[in-house]
């Protein structure tokens, strides 16, 4: 049972009491017992303040995910039914131009559509679908044709889906799926 | 480890007879780094041969710190007023100048300011401090207080100072002839003569002036 | 709050206020690697982590504003 007063051994020169003393005397002691004390009171505030930023981030990144599924790529249409034989292949960019992904045809009106890109390095995978698969010819990569699980070889990711409708004669990219964990 | 309570260091300027023992003994203590920081001051050279070894009073008060505008002169719970912190230390002279006993030391090679910190490794371990360690006449005594009342009866400890209007206390001892009557040392009125009191008066009447 | 609060001296303290701050240093470590994984997994495109994570990382902050909390009760 101390209190403040004697915990300081150094007395200020005016020899008022340390309750009467300006704040900078309590912020810059001269003991340095007192003065290990104050750094590290001061440096428990700055971690909580730290913790207040991580969950700022923490909701930032929440809100992205939010607003990015509400503005997920408007409907494009990629192909008409008839051009596309069963079994056949086409390569589209979406959502936006440059990105490519693959359609396949699985079924009279089934097709398939996914992210162009290897996740293993990002090489474009090409089709196969007499044997279920796409292939990546860079590594030897394989991914089911109808979920785009990898199959065998460096992947490890399944690759990007596209959800598609088929409306009529004609195939509609409506949005990019995230990846199933 | 903290300096041991019971033990104090005793100053006796009377018993000092001007070897530099101390001076030199200072210089090997291991957290001096070569450095003396012990001042043997003659009193009036032309009148006495009269020496007194100065070392840090370490003040309650300590107006080294006080002045430190890179907070790096700290005071260990022991009362010890330690060397300037290296990472701290801006080399400013403000601690050397406004010293009223002229402790510190600017070491400049190394841009920090050393002063007497009772040769803490030592002293904290319950050892004498070097100087201490080595005075012949034993001017600077190191120990119990009812060692020093003992040993020296004639003597009593004083560590009250007057320094014009600044009051201070001091961990450090000094001894006054037992029949001196004031209790504090008015080291100002002790400086040579009327001229000395007016300086002190302009100088106070400056400082109240701002 | 009725009943009379122990006083602490500075010693007590300072042992208190390092056992508070390794506490607070561990979470908020643990927050550091919360905001990595999923900002990580974010990116990847995975977004089944991200409200939890952030429920997990507000939490976290609970724990350091009650942490602080004691600190300034301690100090009254």
């Amino acid at each position: 049972m101390s209190d403040p007063v004697s915990d300081q051994i150094t007395r200020p020169p005016d020899g008022r009491a340390p309750e009467e003393q300006p704040r900078w005397r309590q912020d810059f002691p001269i003991d340095q017992h007192v003065e290990q004390y104050v750094t590290r009171r001061e440096f428990t505030k700055f971690m909580v303040l730290t913790s207040v930023a991580f969950v700022v981030g923490q909701f930032w990144i929440a809100a992205q995910s939010l607003l990015r599924r509400k503005e997920s790529a408007p409907g494009l249409e990629i192909a008409r039914l008839a051009d596309l034989p069963v079994g056949g292949s086409l390569i589209f960019d979406y959502p936006e131009p440059g990105q490519a992904c693959i359609l396949v045809r699985t079924g009279e009106r089934e097709a398939v559509a996914f992210s162009q890109l290897c996740t293993h390095l990002s090489c474009p995978v090409i089709a196969q679908a007499d044997q279920g698969r796409f292939h990546c010819p860079c590594h030897n990569g394989n991914f089911d044709l109808a979920t785009g699980q990898p199959l065998s070889g460096p992947p490890r990711r399944p690759l990007p889906r596209v959800r598609l409708e088929i409306r009529g004669e004609h195939v509609y990219a409506v949005a990019m799926e995230g990846m199933a964990v | 480890m903290p300096v041991p309570g019971h033990l104090n260091f005793y100053i006796d300027p009377g018993r000092c007879i001007g070897c530099n023992a101390c001076v030199l003994a200072c210089t090997e203590c291991d957290s001096h780094k070569g450095q003396s920081m012990i001042q043997l001051d003659y009193i009036d050279r032309s009148a006495s041969p009269q020496t007194v070894p100065v070392i840090c009073m370490h003040c309650d008060q300590p107006t080294c710190a006080e002045v430190c505008p890179a907070d790096a002169i700290k005071r260990t719970p022991d009362g010890v007023v330690q060397t300037a912190r290296k990472p701290h230390c801006v080399a400013c002279n403000n601690c050397v100048l406004a010293c009223p006993f002229g402790v510190p030391k600017m070491h400049t090679a190394a841009n920090l300011m050393m002063k007497c910190d009772m040769c803490y490794d030592r002293s904290s371990v319950g050892l004498k401090p070097m100087c201490a360690s080595v005075c012949p006449s034993q001017a600077l005594f190191f120990g119990a207080a009812d060692e020093i009342a003992a040993a020296r009866p004639h003597s009593r400890a004083i560590d009250a100072f007057q320094f014009g209007r600044q009051s201070i206390t001091t961990k450090v001892k000094i001894m006054v002839p037992a029949d001196f009557e004031p209790d504090a040392l008015d080291v100002t009125a002790a400086l040579a003569g009327p001229s000395a009191d007016l300086i002190m008066d302009n100088l106070c009447d400056e400082g109240e002036g701002q | 709050m009725s009943a009379p609060r122990r006083r602490f001296g500075l010693h007590q303290r300072t042992i208190i206020i390092n056992g508070i701050l390794a506490l607070i240093v561990l979470i908020v470590i643990l927050q550091l690697w919360l905001l990595t994984a999923t900002m990580s997994a974010y990116l990847g495109g995975n977004t089944v982590v991200v409200w939890p994570a952030a429920l997990a990382s507000l939490a976290c902050l609970g724990l350091n504003v009650g942490l602080l909390v004691y600190l300034f009760r301690l100090e009254r």
